[in-house]
């Protein structure tokens, strides 16, 4: 065993060399050295010592290690950091809206059926002091169905957006009918961290474009139910053929993995740096748990899991082999000594 | 090289002109002190690519609130150590364990019959031992020698780029160099 006397005195022989003490404690180990010829021998070691190691032969970098560098340097203008806190946004004003749209249509679909838009905007145009354009056929039936079109546009703002965000822009083209509103959307919905799962083989989520086009969708009843907004999205009128975007694929059991971390490390920068090793990013969820997600590419994944299982993230051997189907994987970690 | 902090004004913007010419600065320096932590050719190639590619996606975050070398050089060295973790079993089959070594302690060496050997010892034969006993220590004790000896920072810099108190940096360097000097002395010639 040490003792603790001994590795004092080493400490402040090793800072004195590098005339890092006070001046306090400096004057007390030349004190000590005065009175210790052995003490001073040691000193000595100590110097002969770093200078050996200051002076050691590093290796040259390898001539051709910047142009290896430059060529994995993605093109073009750096991006912020991806690692940030997600937003939360706040029910109430998107709820508020959402009633206010559920009015105008139930509104314009009344007065439309009781012909009277055209009235209601012909007064609307007199008291703006704006006058209606006419029309041969009667203005008040080209105001209408200008209403009309109008309404049909903003009844697509109305529609609860998919997993993916991609469900809100209103189709070019003119629709029939106004989707019906979507339910409340569940637990589900807002709590990205867990995802519903097919049982043993984990969720992949489709894209918006993949559902409008009438891609193929390995979609079970389970996830209509847990993502009510597809029924609404489905329902809607047929758009353009779009790419096919990014399917992305969560592991059963995501929200189990646990990481205990000591401070002062920070599991969030780590996990981060994790996630953009692999050319994915980590985003920083808020609880409980708090957890980081991490989204890679699917090429990624076995690169990922390495890293988490080196870094000593439990419950990372148990995790199956991504579907050959999907894009991105994207898993949550859980850290105990996550910052609130 | 042009002004230092243009260029990184410039590269935070995204000149990539700007971000190279930073980059071939800096890698002499950033090569070196992770070189002295890894000490493995392919091994400091692979962590000094990592490096750069993460100071590029990280520059638009760099405030100037420390010197752009001190911010690379965390970089480096927590890309370095992070490294040294994840191929842990092969440092561990070389190690000695010399986390747990208290001063004083040999931790089975054989001992030299010199009563002061590291002072007999030949300029090369030194040098030949400390590339023996360098690799021995652990990485966070490789560390802290590479940024004081290798780089010669003060103790305030190497805890601002560690994250670590300043105590520690003095503890930790201590440590490291009385296991470094007991494994010198006790390699056999």
């Amino acid at each position: 065993m040490s003792n603790p006397d001994d590795n004092r005195i080493q400490e402040f022989l090793s800072a004195y060399l590098d005339d890092e003490l006070t001046p306090e404690e400096k004057a007390g180990v030349e004190g000590k050295l005065q009175a210790s010829p052995a003490l001073v021998a040691q000193l000595e070691k100590l110097r002969l010592l770093r200078k050996t190691v200051a002076m050691e032969d590093i290796p040259a970098p390898p001539p051709g290690l910047i142009g290896q560098i430059k060529n994995r340097l993605p093109a073009g203008t750096a991006t912020a950091p991806r690692l940030r806190k997600r937003r939360r946004f706040n029910i109430v004003p998107l709820a508020a809206a959402a009633m206010v749209v559920i009015g105008v249509i139930a509104g314009g679909i009344y007065l439309d059926s009781h012909g009277q838009l055209g009235e209601l905007f012909r007064h609307t145009a007199v008291k703006d002091q704006v006058p209606l354009p006419s029309a041969p056929g009667g203005e008040e039936e080209a105001g209408a169905e200008a209403a009309r079109e109008k309404l049909k546009a903003l009844s697509y703002i109305g529609t609860a957006p998919a997993p993916g965000g991609e469900a809100g822009a209103p189709p070019p083209g003119p629709a029939t009918e106004p989707p019906a509103p979507a339910p409340e959307p569940s637990a589900a919905d807002r709590q990205e961290a867990q995802p519903p799962q097919e049982a043993g083989r984990g969720f992949i989520e489709p894209q918006a474009g993949e559902l409008a086009a009438g891609a193929k969708q390995e979609e079970s009843p389970a996830d209509s139910k847990d993502f009510p907004a597809r029924a609404a999205l489905q329902a809607a009128p047929p758009q353009p053929a779009q790419p096919v975007g990014m399917r992305t694929w969560t592991p059963p059991g995501t929200g189990m993995l646990q990481w205990s971390v000591a401070p002062p490390e920070d599991p969030a920068l780590i996990l981060g740096q994790m996630a953009e090793e692999q050319g994915g990013r980590g985003l920083l969820q808020a609880g409980p748990p708090r957890a980081v997600r991490i989204t890679v590419p699917r090429e990624s994944w076995s690169r990922l899991l390495a890293a988490l299982r080196a870094r000593g993230v439990g419950g990372t051997t148990t995790l199956p082999a991504p579907p050959e189907e999907v894009d991105r994987v994207t898993l949550v970690v859980a850290a105990p000594s996550l910052a609130r | 090289m042009e002004n230092e902090r243009e260029l990184i004004d410039r590269a935070r913007l995204g000149d990539r002109g700007a971000f190279d010419a930073l980059m071939e600065h800096s890698l002499p320096r950033v090569w070196a002190v992770i070189w002295r932590i890894l000490r493995h050719q392919q091994d400091t190639e692979d962590v000094v690519q990592e490096v750069f590619l993460a100071a590029w996606r990280a520059l638009p975050a760099f405030r100037g609130e420390s010197q752009f070398s001190t911010w690379l050089y965390k970089i480096a060295v927590t890309r370095a150590v992070n490294h040294l973790d994840r191929v842990g079993e092969r440092g561990r089959r070389s190690a000695l364990s010399l986390e747990n070594m208290s001063v004083g302690d040999s931790a089975g060496e054989p001992r030299s019959a010199s009563p002061d050997p590291l002072q007999e010892l030949e300029g090369r034969e030194l040098l030949r031992r400390l590339a023996l006993c360098l690799p021995r220590l652990p990485g966070s004790w490789r560390a802290v020698m590479s940024l004081r000896d290798g780089e010669g920072l003060g103790y305030t810099a190497i805890a601002g780029i560690l994250g670590v108190p300043l105590g520690t940096v003095r503890s930790r360097l201590a440590r490291a160099r009385q296991a470094l000097k007991e494994c010198i002395e006790g390699v056999s010639a």
